[in-house]
């Protein structure tokens, strides 16, 4: 379809040095569309960053990567069997009891409510997934006295606690046939930590598992943590499964299914970002679209004289495709290498404003603290493809306009 | 003053590819005022060169072209500007009417660009058409008239602002013999009602014999005949 | 002679503009007030989306939450709430406590909470309060004993309705030391909705006089005091914190880092956004030299007429701020209809989207990272709010506006920055 002549004459045409070439014509379209990459490219890259950076948070502090709930009194008692069972799954690559409840801590001088979890003291030293979002700010994660707590800045604040301190902690339990059970149990802070993202810090404190037992002990409040080595994909589910397998009265719950809403309510603010970014791209390619009009018009006597020696109308058209590729190529390889340099710096950039701006442009408190970035060649590759086919397609209709030329016509005014 | 045009010692060279031409030599010329010189010689742009740097639209080398007094060699780029709109006025070959106006606004607009408002420029406009003849068909696009009538609007374009000296350059060359003399006998008979000085270049010999001046161009110099 | 120059240079350009006898199609000109258009379009909707979803999280941290002015009032005695009220300024003042406490409701399902305690008369004489407290069943009756409302939200989580009991547990004592744990029963006389997740699902209303069975102690009061001018906060702050003696806080102080972070998305979103402009004003500047270019015989005419260089440049100019505004006012227009008639659109698209995407995500849900996501486009389980809301606001509309004049205008001026006339007469050099 595409002639090696056209190809020729294109190339000749774009990097010839003199004055005619066409080069000139386009290059304000490349810059146009290379600029109008750069935000796509950033938000691409920002985004699933943040997400990633936000739900990785989750899944390896909070939800983790499975939830195996044991519901009934057997299986209560086949813990450790089963503990021992899920671990020697392949692909497993820790798994825990741990305990989760609700109640009120209290300091000396202020209270909040909290979601308290029992943790084997082994897991911030065993699991690489939670020591890595789980930065301690003040003491040690010691949880090997029992009455340990670990609390996050967050809540340090609120209770006016640091490490040392005396802390209650107010459950309630309620037994079958019994009034409930309201007890105050005195929990020492033992350390402060920080996942980086406030509003996971804001739920959590931990205790050892000896205590949430006693505190949370109740046949819907045991739970199984899972970690696997790839939690992404597919391998997940068919863990999943082969747990559910191991014995009636079990439920096994995903991270996506437990942090749903939080995925759910990221992923469509980025889906409304990215969005927008193409639009962007989409308005960019208008550019090109005039620029190759542009050269058409000033090539007319050249496609004359191509036709008039043999050329056919998609010979000629094929010229500004090709020529539209390269534009889409250039754009693409310019845009994606300053929106990677842009996104990789996001950090230093902000910094930057902000100190210029005298402002704290986005404070952690609500945001990560850092922003991950995390080059994803896939959604990279994936931009750059858009962009070079937004090219294409605004290059086409010139094209065939030029095809079209009649060189009788354009002879005649000469 | 009796001269409305007095040219001192004028040089002017052109690069073509690696030669040099060297177009006006040393002229020396006055053009008394009131009065129609026609200048002729070969095809080439030595003649329309000539008019052109007369007309301040493009530069001479070095010599004095001295105008109504005034040397517009001297001038800044304001008062070149003014000398253009106010001093003299041009016809070209190619008409060179604005596509997007009227006869009528095409005539309009040096005197708006001189600061009349519409209702003046307007008037004055409308009194040149009907001096060329061409009163008919003032609200009409230029693609809508004629070779001749598109040149007679140019030539009332040219004299809205009153100049003292007409510059014409091969204002019949695209026209057929019939508009050629129409155009002629009209462009001739106006600068004498108004009394306004010409300088016309030409190839066409009887256009010529009717210039109260004529001259030649020969080796960059005027050559009366 | 500047207005008669304004004059001609106009009519110029409006004739190269949309004469009859114009020398081309203006393609080019229609397809940058397209763009601007586009990009205004797109300005004025999405931060009208944004402002309408921020102006409900604030209003309702702003009637209910935080209050306009805040003041510590433990040292301050009841007859001073008179005085306050009577300020100029001050709409309404409420004496009120916040006390974090565990509550249980049916099936043992137990829910950390926070009680806003009110003085209940007062309360329901702060209008704004009681406008954001829409109360879906029941009513706001906290006269009776150990009576409370709740959030909607929450009364789902605790499975309670009116009526059913609810249950605090608190731990009170007059030292650290000595705090015992007790239970205490309430009635549930109203469940209340105000459309902010955060305060549905994490509050319950309760009579002032329920204090001292929350937490013994000297109890953390405060006064929440409403103004009539919500931007004449500071004034009244000072005044307020001389006449009663303790200090005053404003709405802006106490909720500083919250809005200002939704003030930096929005700043953010309009800055992605205003790339647009940035892309498109490389347009015009393209096509503007072009233009340029294709009338070199027009503007050396013009030259030898004597029009000089700058007023060349000003015919271009002016072109470029007619397509501004033109574009300008289309995007304004098609962005008003747009927000305005959000919800409609988004209920058809809605339906038009969700099928393909859904059939997408089934296609090649393995491919994106979150295998398993289901894309929707606003789906309301994942969205607490029933429709979008939009909040116009005319600030922004002329910024959108001016934005895209501006950028219209800076690229036309660039494009002729440059303009050559210095030798009209190579172009009108004889054959």
């Amino acid at each position: 379809m595409i002639r090696r002549f056209s190809l020729f004459y294109a190339f000749k045409t774009l990097f010839s040095r003199s004055g005619s070439g066409a080069f000139r014509h386009i290059r304000g379209a490349i810059i146009g569309a290379a600029i109008s990459i750069i935000p796509l490219v950033v938000v691409l890259e920002i985004s699933d960053g943040m997400m990633e950076g936000i739900v990785e948070r989750y899944m390896e502090v909070s939800s983790f990567h499975m939830q195996v709930t044991l519901a009934d009194s057997e299986a209560v008692e086949k813990e450790t069997e089963l503990l021992e069972k899920i671990h020697n799954i392949e692909g497993v690559t820790y798994t825990f009891p741990y305990t989760q409840g609700e109640g009120i801590l209290y300091g000396e001088k202020g209270r909040t409510g909290i979601t308290v979890r029992g943790i084997p003291d082994t897991l911030f030293k065993e699991d690489e997934g939670f020591s890595r979002f789980i930065t301690v700010k003040e003491g040690e994660f010691d949880l090997s006295e029992p009455d340990s707590l670990i609390i996050s800045s967050e809540t340090a604040q609120r209770i006016k606690a640091g490490v040392g301190d005396e802390i209650k902690l107010l459950t309630a339990k309620v037994m079958p046939g019994r009034p409930m059970l309201l007890r105050p149990t005195r929990f020492k802070v033992k350390g402060i930590y920080s996942s980086g993202y406030q509003e996971l810090d804001m739920l959590s404190a931990f205790i050892t598992q000896e205590y949430g037992e006693r505190l949370f002990k109740d046949d819907s409040s045991r739970m199984i943590g899972v970690k696997v080595a790839s939690p992404h994909t597919g391998e997940l589910f068919a863990i999943a499964d082969e747990i559910r397998y191991l014995s009636d009265g079990i439920r096994v719950t995903t991270w996506d299914v437990l942090n749903d809403s939080l995925v759910a309510s990221l992923n469509t603010t980025k889906k409304f970002l990215v969005f927008i970014m193409i639009l962007i791209m989409g308005v960019a390619s208008v550019n090109i679209s005039s620029s190759m009009i542009m050269m058409v018009i000033s090539k007319r006597q050249d496609i004359a004289l191509l036709k008039s020696a043999g050329a056919s109308d998609s010979d000629v058209s094929s010229i500004f495709v090709l020529t539209g590729l390269f534009i889409g190529i250039c754009a693409a390889a310019l845009g994606t290498a300053f929106g990677i340099a842009a996104a990789i710096n996001i950090n230093e950039i902000i910094d930057f404003i902000g100190a210029v701006l005298h402002f704290d442009l986005f404070d952690a408190d609500y945001y990560l603290e850092k922003i991950p970035v995390e080059l994803n060649l896939y959604k990279l590759s994936g931009a750059a493809a858009l962009a070079v086919l937004f090219a294409v397609v605004a290059s086409w209709l010139p094209a065939r306009r030029a095809g079209r030329i009649n060189p009788v016509e354009i002879f005649r005014k000469h | 003053m009796m001269d409305i045009l007095e040219i001192k010692n004028l040089y002017k060279s052109y690069k073509n590819g690696d030669e040099k031409l060297q177009i006006i030599k040393g002229l020396d010329f006055s053009l008394p005022k009131g009065k129609r010189m026609v200048i002729t010689g070969e095809s080439g742009c030595g003649k329309s060169t000539f008019l052109n740097m007369v007309g301040s639209l493009d530069q001479c080398d070095s010599g004095q072209i001295i105008v109504d007094g005034t040397d517009i060699t001297q001038l800044d780029a304001q008062g070149l500007c003014q000398y253009r709109n106010h001093t003299i006025g041009f016809v070209f070959q190619f008409h060179y009417l604005l596509k997007e106006l009227t006869a009528l606004e095409n005539v309009m607009i040096p005197a708006m660009v001189a600061g009349l408002s519409r209702k003046e420029a307007s008037e004055r406009a409308e009194e040149l058409l009907e001096s060329v003849k061409m009163t008919h068909r003032k609200d009409f696009y230029p693609s809508r008239l004629s070779g001749g009538e598109r040149q007679r609007v140019a030539v009332a374009r040219a004299l809205v602002n009153n100049p003292v000296l007409l510059l014409a350059d091969e204002p019949t060359g695209n026209l057929d013999q019939d508009n050629s003399r129409l155009v002629e006998k009209l462009l001739f008979q106006i600068v004498e009602e108004r009394k306004t000085s010409l300088i016309l270049v030409t190839h066409d010999p009887t256009i010529a014999s009717h210039g109260d001046i004529k001259v030649k161009l020969e080796k960059g110099k005027f050559v009366t005949i | 002679m500047g207005k008669a120059r304004h004059r001609w240079i106009t009519f110029l350009s409006s004739r190269y503009l949309w004469g009859r006898e114009r020398d081309s199609k203006n393609v080019t000109q229609i397809l940058s007030a397209l763009g601007l258009a586009a990009g205004v379009l797109t300005l004025i909707t999405v931060i009208s989306v944004m402002n309408g979803l921020q102006m409900g999280y604030i209003s309702s941290i702003l009637e209910i939450g935080s209050y306009h002015i805040r003041i510590d009032a433990q040292d301050v005695p009841s007859e001073f709430e008179d005085t306050v009220r009577k300020e100029r300024g001050v709409k309404s003042c409420v004496r009120f406590a916040d006390i974090q406490v565990l509550s249980q409701g049916s099936l043992s399902r137990m829910s950390p909470i926070n009680v806003r305690c009110v003085d209940s008369d007062a309360a329901t004489g702060d209008a704004g309060f009681m406008q954001h407290l829409k109360i879906t069943s029941g009513s706001f009756n906290l006269k009776g004993e150990n009576s409370v409302i709740l959030g909607s939200e929450l009364a789902r989580y605790l499975r309670l309705k009116v009526g059913d009991s609810f249950v605090i547990m608190a731990l009170s004592g007059e030292t650290f030391n000595t705090l015992k744990p007790k239970n205490i029963d309430f009635k549930v006389t109203g469940i209340f909705k105000t459309g902010y997740y955060e305060y549905d699902r994490n509050l319950a209303i309760m009579s002032l006089e329920s204090v001292p069975m929350l937490q013994s102690g000297p109890p953390d009061f405060k006064l929440g005091i409403k103004l009539n001018n919500l931007y004449r906060d500071k004034a009244l702050v000072e005044r307020l914190s001389t006449v009663t003696g303790a200090q005053a806080v404003s709405w802006r102080d106490y909720n500083k880092a919250f809005f200002g972070a939704l003030r930096m998305e929005k700043y953010a979103m309009m800055f992605l956004i205003c790339l647009i402009f940035v892309v498109i004003g490389v347009n015009i500047y393209n096509f503007m030299r072009r233009s340029v270019s294709e009338k070199i015989e027009d503007i050396a005419v013009l030259y030898s007429l004597g029009v000089q260089e700058k007023d060349v440049r000003r015919i271009f100019i002016t072109e470029g701020a007619f397509v501004g505004i033109f574009g300008g006012v289309l995007g304004v227009a098609l962005g008003l209809l747009i927000s305005i008639n959000l919800n409609a659109i988004f209920a058809i698209a809605g339906k038009v989207v969700s099928w393909p995407g859904q059939v997408f995500s089934r296609l090649f849900g393995d491919l994106f990272d979150f295998a398993g996501v289901q894309f929707q486009l606003f789906s309301p389980d994942y969205f607490y709010i029933q429709e979008v809301p939009v909040q116009v606001m005319f600030s922004e509309v002329m910024f959108a506006f001016f934005f895209a004049f501006f950028a219209a205008l800076v690229s036309a001026y660039l494009a002729v920055k440059k303009l050559d006339v210095k030798n009209p007469a190579s172009v009108l050099r004889c054959e």
